[in-house]
């Protein structure tokens, strides 16, 4: 067969290749396009304030503030929106929308009293009908992430153009520090956008305003310049999900990121490398053994309390966390409104451990031990590993059985743990009422134990205030470190790399507020 | 060729709701979502209302007989997070994908082209175990390490490249080049083995008998001839390019389909899983009846009956 270059095979497929190349291209170019307002490190912008990049862990699911209200999007909310109140670094209570609140004498109402002059940056002003819309809205919505926030609120009303009434189901002492996760968003806006078109151009009364927003890219913030309070420092932020520790590292030290939340582990790497710093705080949140004190030998107090006594916290935060923590000795951590100082769990001390289990009757029965294999608690199969070679040395066979982060959360949320289970708790609100409602009311998720008497005192503490309410917290975390309901481990620090020219004041919960935050001359 | 197509289009169809239904299945086992979508502080009659609100509380029969009626009608429902479309969702982040796949795509097939042709030209051993030494050294690391360590040579060491994000051309350059090093020796392997073959063909003879140069005789005759088994394996892999790379979207902070899709999976937001194997199961469809189609239009001897 002669060769004729009319009928080669490669020029009839030809045309076939190029136009699926040339259409291939076309797709990617068309629906591509790179947006270049995120990326660059911390600089000295055209403005004097500065631009940053921050890592998000996620990315937030939306930017609509009635329906999210997970953590990863309160790092952007605290930022673009005002809440009533407001948690500062150090845990305290602090006024932002609101001036001032008062409750009733029995803690039934609150008061809040609504700052004057405050505007959206679409212009609307900020009213107390905006604040009673805000909370409405979650209220109706059983679907709303925040509704678990306001478990205690029956109904908002207004009682005069600055003053909005919260009515709770119950008296609640700590209500002011609930609010500060609740954004305020405007009624007339939300209200003719929908919660679609919301979540695609939010507008807020924050520090920052949104500029742009690409999901899965980035979240690009300008400086608000009406801001009610004290401007920002910085012109602008992006908040840039990445959700790799290692590729977080390798930005922050790049500089394609200015601060990002690092793994314990990473921590030297980083001081050692010199192109970053690292800041660590003690969190807000506790890393404990949840128990099924109901079933099997986990059912003696006994038992429950060696397995506290076998292992040796200090150890573990001195060499599985390179000393980034601190050990726990109840179910809060310092940081937190109603943390007992002083409080003991017993400590380490394996031969009170071994005199308990023989004292039991221990008989080498098998504990399942479940616990996450990634996700919410860095290291935690190492952490896991270490505490069961302790309980392995005290006598106390354990069955290690790990399972992804989601079937984790799940079977926690189930109550189907059999054994014990390695699970934490960081109140956002930095109080101790929403943790300790889950572990010792009725309903709550980690409360396998159902003790009546830890149940009466978690809503004892909801009534009281002050002092009170401290005596109530310590009779609590009391009890329930003396039968062993939980087996607090440690309090792990949060930690961070920063660019060395970034000036900014870490949380306790690990969060961005960046009101602050500026670069170093 | 009508009949072909029709034939074909059956089967995709009945391939892609085998895929619904995995999904769909498998999804359900893993048990209800509301526990990982509401925070700690919900307490179990909050957890059971919204299993509730999104059916999952019905039997399970009648949530798959809703679901693939919902299909039918093009609604993959309204991710449990986002709240806003699934396929929207997906859609939103297919350009990053294609994007990465196809640089990635063209550029490990042109350096194996270039590698094979060299290899042909120059009939040089040396530079055959060179490139297939070499390019399987590469293809033995894994490519998250592989990335890692480019991280860290060019954006930590040398700040040449963003680390990170789709924000410039520049961001492109480092996972492309994991993927497209990642793919090299399959191609060459591929390529290289076919010209072999051509090689040793009676035509090849012929034309070099004629007096053609090597050059002509490689890029005339011989390398058109070795498209066909080169075109089918590298479909392949265009449509599981295609389909995400997830390894490679994490490690550089990628928004494609395979980043959304882990975090869909690992929150449990079955209609972003459900609508994003579907996607992926139709563009793998799609590819594969193109490269048929492709084949049959080069070779007259593939028969599309």
């Amino acid at each position: 067969m002669p060769m004729s270059h009319a009928r080669s095979p490669f020029r009839r497929a030809l045309p076939v290749l190029s136009v699926g190349l040339a259409s291939a291209l076309m797709l990617t170019g068309c629906a591509g396009g790179f947006e270049s307002t995120s990326g660059s490190s911390a600089e000295a912008g055209t403005g004097t304030g500065g631009k940053i990049v921050a890592a998000l862990p996620t990315d937030p699911t939306s930017m609509n503030p009635v329906k999210t209200g997970s953590l990863v999007v309160l790092s952007v909310f605290f930022n673009t929106f005002d809440q009533l109140t407001k948690i500062t670094a150090d845990g305290s209570l602090e006024p932002k929308l609101a001036t001032k609140w008062t409750p009733n004498a029995d803690l039934t109402t609150w008061d809040f009293t609504i700052r004057e002059g405050v505007t959206f940056t679409n212009g609307e002003p900020l009213t107390a009908d905006d604040v009673v819309f805000s909370f409405t809205r979650i209220l109706e919505d059983p679907t709303s992430e925040n509704f678990g926030y306001l478990s205690s609120l029956a109904s908002v009303e207004k009682v005069d153009e600055v003053t909005v009434r919260f009515n709770m189901k119950a008296p609640f002492s700590a209500f002011p520090r609930n609010t500060s996760l609740i954004s305020i968003v405007p009624d007339q806006a939300y209200a003719a956008m929908g919660p679609e078109a919301f979540a695609a151009a939010p507008v807020g009364s924050g520090p920052f305003k949104f500029e742009k927003i690409q999901r899965g890219v980035a979240y690009d913030l300008v400086r608000n310049d009406s801001y009610w309070g004290e401007p920002a420092k910085l012109d602008a932020v992006s908040l840039v999900p990445v959700a790799s520790d290692e590729s977080r590292v390798n930005g922050v030290l790049s500089g394609s990121l200015d601060v990002a939340q690092i793994s314990p582990a990473q921590v030297e790497p980083v001081k050692g490398s010199g192109a970053a710093n690292v800041q660590s705080e003690l969190s807000n949140g506790v890393v404990f053994l949840g128990v099924n004190s109901k079933t099997g030998i986990l059912a003696d107090a006994k038992i429950r309390r060696a397995i506290g006594m076998a292992i040796d916290k200090k150890a573990i935060v001195g060499t599985v966390l390179s000393g980034l923590g601190e050990p726990a000795t109840q179910m809060l951590a310092p940081a937190v409104e109603g943390f007992v100082a002083g409080l003991s769990d017993g400590g380490y001390n394996p031969d009170e451990a071994k005199k308990l289990l023989a004292e039991a009757g221990y008989n080498g029965e098998s504990i399942d031990f479940e616990y996450a294999l990634d996700g919410r608690i860095p290291l935690s199969g190492e952490v896991a590993q270490a505490i069961q070679g302790y309980l392995t040395t005290a006598g106390i066979k354990v069955n290690l059985v790990g399972a992804d982060q989601a079937t984790h959360t799940l079977k926690v949320r189930n109550r189907q743990m059999k054994g014990i289970y390695l699970n934490t708790w960081a109140p956002s609100t930095v109080d101790g009422d929403l943790p300790l409602t889950d572990f010792y009311e009725k309903a709550g998720n980690n409360n396998y134990a159902q003790d009546p008497r830890t149940a009466e005192l978690a809503v004892k503490q909801r009534g009281v205030e002050g002092k009170d309410r401290l005596s109530v917290f310590d009779e609590l975390l009391g009890l329930s470190n003396e039968q062993g309901y939980y087996i607090p481990l440690y309090v792990p620090a949060n930690n961070f790399a920063v660019d060395t020219k970034l000036d900014w004041t870490q949380r306790a919960d690990g969060l961005y507020d960046f009101s602050t935050t500026g670069l170093k001359k | 060729m009508p009949q072909y197509l029709i034939k074909r289009i059956g089967q995709a169809v009945f391939t892609l709701f085998c895929v619904l239904t995995f999904a769909f299945v498998l999804g359900r086992a893993t048990g209800k979502p509301a526990g990982l979508l509401l925070p700690d502080s919900a307490t179990p009659a909050e957890v059971d209302a919204l299993n509730g609100a999104l059916g999952f509380n019905e039997p399970l029969h009648v949530q798959y007989l809703t679901f693939l009626a919902n299909v039918l009608r093009g609604d993959f429902g309204t991710s449990y997070r986002q709240r806003e479309s699934a396929l929207a969702l997906i859609a939103e982040r297919l350009p990053a994908t294609f994007e990465l796949a196809f640089w990635s795509f063209l550029l490990g097939l042109l350096l194996a082209v270039l590698a094979a042709t060299a290899i042909q030209l120059t009939g040089s051993r040396t530079l055959r175990s060179l490139f297939i030494w070499g390019g399987s050294l590469r293809h033995s690391v894994p490519d998250f390490f592989f990335a890692l360590l480019a991280g860290l040579l060019f954006s930590v060491a040398l700040g040449m490249l963003p680390s990170l994000g789709r924000t410039s051309p520049a961001s492109l350059v480092l996972p492309v080049l994991t993927i497209a090093t990642g793919q090299f020796v399959l191609y060459v392997r591929l390529i290289d083995s076919a010209l072999s073959d051509q090689a040793g063909q009676d035509y090849v003879r012929t034309a070099f008998s004629k007096g053609q140069s090597r050059a002509r005789v490689l890029f005339s005759h011989m390398l058109p001839n070795s498209v066909l088994p080169v075109l089918t394996m590298a479909g392949l892999n265009l449509g599981s390019l295609l389909g995400g790379t997830v390894v490679v979207e994490a490690v550089f902070a990628w928004p494609g389909l395979g980043q959304v899709l882990t975090e869909a999976v690992s929150q449990r937001d079955f209609p972003i899983v459900q609508a994003g194997l579907l996607v992926v199961a139709l563009i793998f469809v799609t590819v594969n009846l193109a490269v048929d189609l492709i084949a049959a239009k080069i070779d007259p001897r593939v028969s599309l009956a």
